[in-house]
C-alpha cells in the first residue's frame, strides 16, 4: 500500500519543499546524516529492490570529490596538518568539506525520492492549477516523447537494412542522419493528425476545465500544516539562534539549548515520517494478507 | 428522419484541377449503420472530412451538407464538437495525452464539465468498453487494438449523436478488428448512435451494415442494402474485389436467391446449388519443384531480455530458393520477431541460421518491406529518393535497373510526389521498387496487406509472382489468410514459440479447420481442398456448372 | 569501469608526486637568510577596527582577535631589489606562524595577488564592507600588493577595515 505517494500533490510539494529547503541551509552533520538515513530508507521502501545501490555509489563519489576539493581551495582553520606546495591543509577545512558533502548528499537523496513520488499526472495537476492548458502541454509532450523514440527505432532498423552500416566509414553517421530526417517528417504528419483529433473533440472552446484523480483528505491538510510549520520554525531558528556548526577557525558545536533540541526532534520526525508510514503500511498489509 | 443530408456535393482540393467529389447525394437516417465503400483515392475520406467541420480540408466546395437541417458551415463549434465524433485510421496519432483516463476525460474537459460529472462519465465509459483494467496505464504502452478502442471511448465520452469512422480497423490485426467492429455494433444497436464508416474491406461489416454506399472516382455508383450490392456491382471488376468472398461468388454465379451476408448463409447457398461429385482439386501440373534451400533456421531460441520469456524456442524453418513462403499466426505469436532474427537485426542466443548451406555472419542479400512502407523513404520526392539511393549503391548511370523497376511497378505518375502524399498501395509499390534496387536474393514482407485496398492487393500478388518467377525468394509474414492462400507456395503456422505446421498452401489451409480462409470455411465438409474463390469456381465448373 | 578506476589511480599518483608535501614543522622552520646590509622596510598588521565592531564579527572568531588589535608588531625586514609588498608579507607571516590565505594572480580578474585573509580574519568576516587593505608610508596604494616595488625605508601597514569610513579616515 503506497501511502505516502498517494497523498495529494499539493501536500507532497509542500512537504518536500520543506525538507529539501531546510536541508540546503543546514551545515550540521548530525541533521544531514539523519536526513540521508530517512531518505534512503524511504527510497528503499518505494522501490523494494536494491537497484538504488548504484545511486548510493554515485553519492559516495560526489561526497568524496567535495571532501577532497575543499581543503585545496580553502586554507582557513586552526589545525594545520601539513603543507602542500606551501599552502596549508587544515583539519577544519577537511571537516567542512565532509559536512558540505553530507549536506549535498542529503539534498540529492531527497530530490531523488521526490522525483520518484511526483509522477507525471501530479505535475500536470499542479501546472493545471496555474492554467489548464499548461497541464495539457506537459501531458502531450509526455505522450509524444516515447512515441518518437519508438518510431526512431523502427525507422532506424528499416534504414539499416538499406544502408549497410559496416561497409563504409561514415555509414553509421549517414544512417543516423537519414533516420532522423525521416523521423522529423513523420513527426510533422503525426502531429497534424493529433491536432485534428484535438480540435474535433472541442479543444479551443471557452471554459476549459481540468480533470484529475486526486482528492483532498484530512491527512493532506495535516502534512501541509506540519511542513509549513517546520519551515517557519527553521527560519526563526536561523535568524535568532544557531543550529549550524561553526567550522573556522575552530569547530564549535551549536549550543544545546531548548530551541535547538526542539528543532532536532522536529527534524527527526519529518525525515523519518515517510519511511515510517511506508513501513507501517507494509506491516499492516502483511498482517491483512496473512488473514486471507 | 434524416440526420445528415448531402445534396449535390462537389469538392476540389486547393491547387488541383480535377474535382475529387462530383455531385454526390448521400443521406443518412437517424440510428442507421451506414458504410461507405470504395478503393483508395475514390474520395470517401474527403466526403467524411467534409461532414465534420473541424476536419474540413482546404478547397472549393459546392452543394450542401445539412446536419439536422442546419448547414455544417453554420453549425456552432460546441455542437459540432459534441454531437459529431470522428475516429481516424491511425490509432497512434489520434491520442493526445499520456494516460488513458486523461484521454477519455479530454473531450469532457474541453466542453467545460465539472469534475464530478467527468468522474462519473469516465467511469461509465470505461465499464462499457471494458477498459477498467488499463484505466491508469500510460497510452504509449497500449497495443494497436487497445489504442483504437481508447480513441472510440474518448470520442464516445462526449456522447455524440453521430460517429464518423475513417477506415478504423485497417491498421489492426483481424482479432482486434473484430472486437472493434463488434463494439461499434453495440453502440449502434444498444444506444442508437448513427454510424458512418468508410471501409475498403467489407468482410467484417457486411452483415451489420444497414446501408452500403459505393463511391468510385468521386461518384456514387450504388446506394442501398448490402444484400443487393453484389448484383449491382457485378460489372465493375475493380470494385467488386473488396466484397467478401461469398458476395463475389454470388455476383459471378447469379443465383436466384439473395446474396449471402455471412459464411453460414454462403455455406447453405453452396450446398443448395453446387454438386460435390468431384470434391477435390488436383494440382497435377502446378506442383513446383524447388531444389535448393536458401535459408535454414535450426533450433533458434530468442528472447529480448535476460530474464524475460522466450519468444522463439527450438524453431526450425527452411525456405527454398525461388519460392513464396508464407508465415501465418495470431497476434503476438512472434512473427515480427522471427523476421528480425532472419534479417540479423536480433541475434538468437542459441541455434544457427544457414544461408545457402553456410553459416554467414551478415548477409546483405535480404531486403525487408516493413509494416509501414513510408519509413523506407527519406527524401522529399520519390524520384529524389531513388536517385540518392542509386548513388549510394554506386549504380552506374547507364544501369537500366531503376527504369525497369519504375515501369514494371507502374510508378511513373507518382515520381514527383512526397512519400506521405501517396496512398497505401502506391507507397507500397514505390517501397518495393526501392528495396529491389540493391538486387536482393531474399525479400521479406512484414504484413503487406495492412491498410491496402483489394485492387492494390491483386497487383501486389502479381508483382510477387513475377519476382518469384525471376528467381527471387519471398517470405511473407501475414495474418491475412486469403492473401497467403492466393500468393504463397508453402505456408507455416507460428505458434507457441515455434513453427508447428508447414505444408504446401493448399494442404495447409485445407487441413486447418479454424485458422483458415473464408473459401475453405464456406466449403467445409463439402469440398475437400478449396481454399480460394478461384478453387470454388473451378470445382463448380468441373461439376458441370456454367457461369 | 575498471579502466576508469585505473586512470583515476594513475592520475592521483602523478599529482601526488608532483606536489611537494611538507610537514608543519618543516614549513615554519624555513627562514630566509638575512641579507646583510642594504635596504630594509618595516611591516605591521593590525585589526583594531574590529574591536569597535564586535557585534558584526562572525561567531567563533572572538577568541582570535588580539586584545590590542595588533596581529604583528612593527618589524623590520631586509629587502632585495625586486621585493614587493607581498613578498615581504609572506615572509613575515611565515616566520611568525600567522595564518594567511591569498588568491593567486591567475585566479582573479585583475591579475594580481589578492589577500583574502590574515589570522583567520577574512573579508566580510566583520560586516559586509570588511576586508584587508595596505598602506605604504601612510598612503593607500592603488596597485596590487605583488606589483608594488619597495624602496629603502618604506613602512608597510596591513589594516583590517570594517567599513568605508575606516578607509577614508
Amino acid at each position: 500500500m503506497k501511502l505516502f505517494s498517494g497523498l495529494h500533490p499539493i501536500a507532497l510539494i509542500v512537504f518536500f519543499s520543506a525538507v529539501i529547503g531546510i536541508s540546503m541551509f543546514t551545515m550540521n552533520p548530525i541533521l544531514s546524516i539523519t536526513a540521508i538515513a530517512g531518505g534512503l530508507i524511504f527510497k528503499f521502501m518505494l522501490v523494494r529492490d536494491l537497484s538504488f545501490i548504484k545511486e548510493i555509489l554515485c553519492y559516495l563519489i560526489i561526497g568524496l570529490v567535495v571532501t577532497i576539493t575543499n581543503p585545496i581551495f580553502s586554507h582557513n582553520g586552526k589545525t594545520v596538518l601539513f603543507f602542500v606546495n606551501d599552502t596549508p591543509v587544515t583539519k577544519e577545512s577537511i571537516i567542512y568539506g565532509c559536512c558540505a558533502a553530507l549536506m549535498l548528499i542529503s539534498v540529492l537523496c531527497w530530490f531523488s525520492c521526490f522525483s520518484y513520488v511526483m509522477t507525471s499526472d501530479k505535475i500536470i495537476y499542479l501546472f493545471s492549477g496555474i492554467a489548464p492548458v499548461l497541464g495539457l502541454v506537459i501531458s502531450s509532450s509526455l505522450k509524444f516523447v516515447p512515441a518518437m523514440k519508438k518510431k526512431y527505432h523502427e525507422i532506424y532498423s528499416v534504414q539499416k537494412n538499406l544502408i549497410n552500416e559496416n561497409s563504409k566509414n561514415l555509414s553509421k553517421l549517414l544512417l543516423a542522419v537519414k533516420s532522423f530526417s525521416s523521423l522529423v517528417t513523420w513527426a510533422i504528419e503525426h502531429t497534424a493528425d493529433t491536432s485534428s483529433s484535438m480540435s474535433s473533440r472541442g479543444y479551443g472552446l471557452k471554459n476549459r476545465t481540468s480533470f484529475n484523480l486526486f482528492r483532498f483528505r484530512f491527512i493532506d491538510c495535516l502534512i501541509i500544516f506540519f511542513g509549513a510549520a517546520s519551515f517557519i520554525y527553521f527560519i526563526f531558528m536561523i535568524r535568532y539562534e544557531n543550529i549550524n556548526f561553526i567550522f573556522y577557525p575552530e569547530i564549535i558545536y551549536p549550543k544545546k539549548n531548548i530551541g535547538y533540541l526542539i528543532f532536532c526532534i522536529i527534524w527527526l520526525l519529518i525525515v523519518s515520517m515517510p519511511a515510517f508510514t511506508e513501513i507501517k503500511g507494509e506491516i499492516k498489509w502483511k498482517l491483512l494478507r496473512s488473514k486471507i | 428522419m434524416e440526420i445528415i443530408k448531402i445534396k449535390n456535393l462537389s469538392f476540389t482540393f486547393e491547387g488541383r484541377e480535377k474535382a475529387v467529389l462530383n455531385n454526390i447525394d448521400f443521406n443518412i437516417k437517424k440510428g442507421e449503420f451506414a458504410v461507405l465503400y470504395g478503393s483508395s483515392g475514390c474520395g470517401k475520406t474527403t466526403l467524411l472530412r467534409l461532414i465534420k467541420k473541424e476536419m474540413n480540408p482546404e478547397g472549393k466546395i459546392s452543394g450542401s451538407i445539412l446536419y439536422k437541417g442546419i448547414n455544417i458551415s453554420k453549425l456552432d463549434r460546441k455542437t459540432s464538437a459534441s454531437e459529431i465524433g470522428y475516429v481516424m485510421q491511425n490509432p497512434d496519432s489520434q491520442i493526445i495525452t499520456d494516460k488513458v483516463w486523461h484521454e477519455i476525460a479530454f473531450g469532457l474537459e474541453s466542453l467545460g464539465h465539472n469534475r464530478d460529472f467527468i468522474r462519473r462519465r469516465t467511469a461509465e465509459i470505461s465499464s462499457f468498453f471494458g477498459i477498467n483494467s488499463w484505466y491508469r496505464k500510460e497510452t504509449y504502452k497500449l497495443s494497436g487494438g487497445q489504442k483504437q478502442l481508447l480513441n472510440l471511448a474518448a470520442v464516445m465520452a462526449i456522447s455524440p449523436e453521430v460517429i464518423i469512422l475513417d477506415e478504423p480497423v485497417s491498421q489492426l490485426d483481424p482479432f482486434a478488428a473484430r472486437t472493434f467492429i463488434s463494439m461499434i455494433e453495440r453502440l449502434n444497436r444498444e444506444l442508437g448512435i448513427t454510424v458512418i464508416m468508410a471501409e475498403h474491406n467489407l468482410e467484417n461489416v457486411f452483415s451489420i451494415a444497414d446501408s452500403l454506399t459505393v463511391i468510385d472516382s468521386g461518384k456514387v455508383i450504388y446506394s442501398g442494402a448490402p444484400v443487393n450490392c453484389a448484383e449491382a456491382l457485378s460489372c465493375n471488376s475493380k470494385i467488386i474485389k473488396g466484397l467478401p468472398v461469398y458476395a463475389q461468388l454470388h455476383s459471378m454465379l447469379k443465383f436466384n436467391e439473395p446474396c449471402p451476408l455471412n459464411i453460414r448463409e454462403a455455406s447453405n447457398m453452396i450446398r443448395k446449388n453446387f454438386s460435390n461429385k468431384i470434391d477435390a482439386i488436383e494440382d497435377k501440373n502446378n506442383k513446383k519443384n524447388f531444389e535448393n534451400k536458401i535459408i535454414e533456421l535450426k533450433n533458434i531460441c530468442f528472447r529480448y531480455e535476460k530474464n524475460g520469456p522466450d519468444i522463439l524456442y527450438g524453431l526450425n524453418m527452411s525456405v527454398n530458393k525461388g519460392e513464396i513462403y508464407g508465415i501465418v499466426g495470431g497476434n503476438g505469436s512472434g512473427k515480427s520477431t522471427l523476421l528480425s532474427v532472419i534479417t540479423g537485426q536480433n541475434t538468437p542466443y542459441s541455434g544457427k541460421i544457414l544461408i545457402n548451406g553456410k553459416k554467414i555472419k551478415s548477409f546483405s542479400g535480404i531486403a525487408v518491406l516493413p509494416q509501414n512502407p513510408v519509413t523506407v523513404f527519406t527524401g522529399e520526392t520519390i524520384e529524389e529518393d531513388f536517385q540518392w539511393y542509386a548513388n549510394y549503391l554506386r549504380m552506374d548511370k547507364s544501369d537500366k535497373r531503376i527504369k525497369n523497376l519504375i515501369n514494371d511497378l507502374d510508378l511513373t505518375e507518382i515520381l514527383n510526389s512526397h512519400p506521405y502524399d501517396l496512398s497505401g498501395g502506391e507507397c507500397q509499390k514505390a517501397a518495393i521498387a526501392k528495396i529491389l534496387m540493391k538486387d536482393p536474393d531474399i525479400i521479406l514482407l512484414d504484413e503487406p496487406t495492412k491498410g491496402i485496398d483489394a485492387w492494390s492487393k491483386e497487383k501486389l500478388i502479381q508483382i510477387l509472382r513475377n519476382l518469384a518467377e525471376g528467381g527471387k525468394t519471398i517470405i511473407i509474414v501475414t495474418h491475412d489468410n486469403e492473401f497467403a492462400a492466393e500468393t504463397a507456395d508453402r505456408c507455416a503456422l507460428l505458434f507457441d514459440r515455434e513453427i508447428i505446421s508447414q505444408d504446401n498452401t493448399r494442404e495447409f489451409f485445407s487441413s486447418n479447420e479454424f485458422y483458415t480462409t473464408c473459401a475453405k470455411s464456406m466449403t467445409r465438409g463439402f469440398y475437400k481442398n478449396a481454399v480460394t474463390l478461384k478453387d470454388i469456381i473451378d470445382l463448380y465448373k468441373a461439376n458441370g456448372g456454367t457461369l | 569501469m575498471k579502466k576508469i578506476f585505473m586512470a583515476f589511480i594513475v592520475a592521483f599518483v602523478t599529482l601526488f608526486s608532483a606536489c611537494s608535501i611538507k610537514s608543519k614543522e618543516e614549513y615554519y622552520n624555513y627562514s630566509e637568510s638575512n641579507i646583510s646590509g642594504g635596504d630594509s622596510v618595516t611591516i605591521e598588521i593590525t585589526c583594531s577596527s574590529v574591536l569597535d565592531n564586535m557585534n558584526k564579527l562572525d561567531s567563533g572568531l572572538e577568541d582570535y582577535i588580539p586584545d590590542d588589535g595588533i596581529i604583528l608588531e612593527k618589524t623590520e625586514y631586509q629587502i632585495k631589489e625586486n621585493d614587493t609588498v607581498y613578498s615581504v608579507l609572506s615572509r613575515a607571516v611565515r616566520e611568525n606562524q600567522i595564518q594567511i590565505e591569498v588568491q593567486g594572480s591567475d585566479e582573479n580578474a585583475l591579475s594580481t595577488v589578492y589577500v583574502e585573509g590574515i589570522n583567520y580574519l577574512y573579508e566580510f568576516s566583520c560586516g559586509s564592507e570588511s576586508g584587508w587593505i595596505y598602506k605604504v608610508n601612510d598612503e593607500y596604494a592603488e596597485k596590487g600588493c605583488d606589483s608594488f616595488n619597495l624602496k629603502d625605508g618604506d613602512e608597510i601597514q596591513w589594516i583590517y577595515i570594517c567599513s568605508q569610513e575606516d578607509f577614508n579616515g
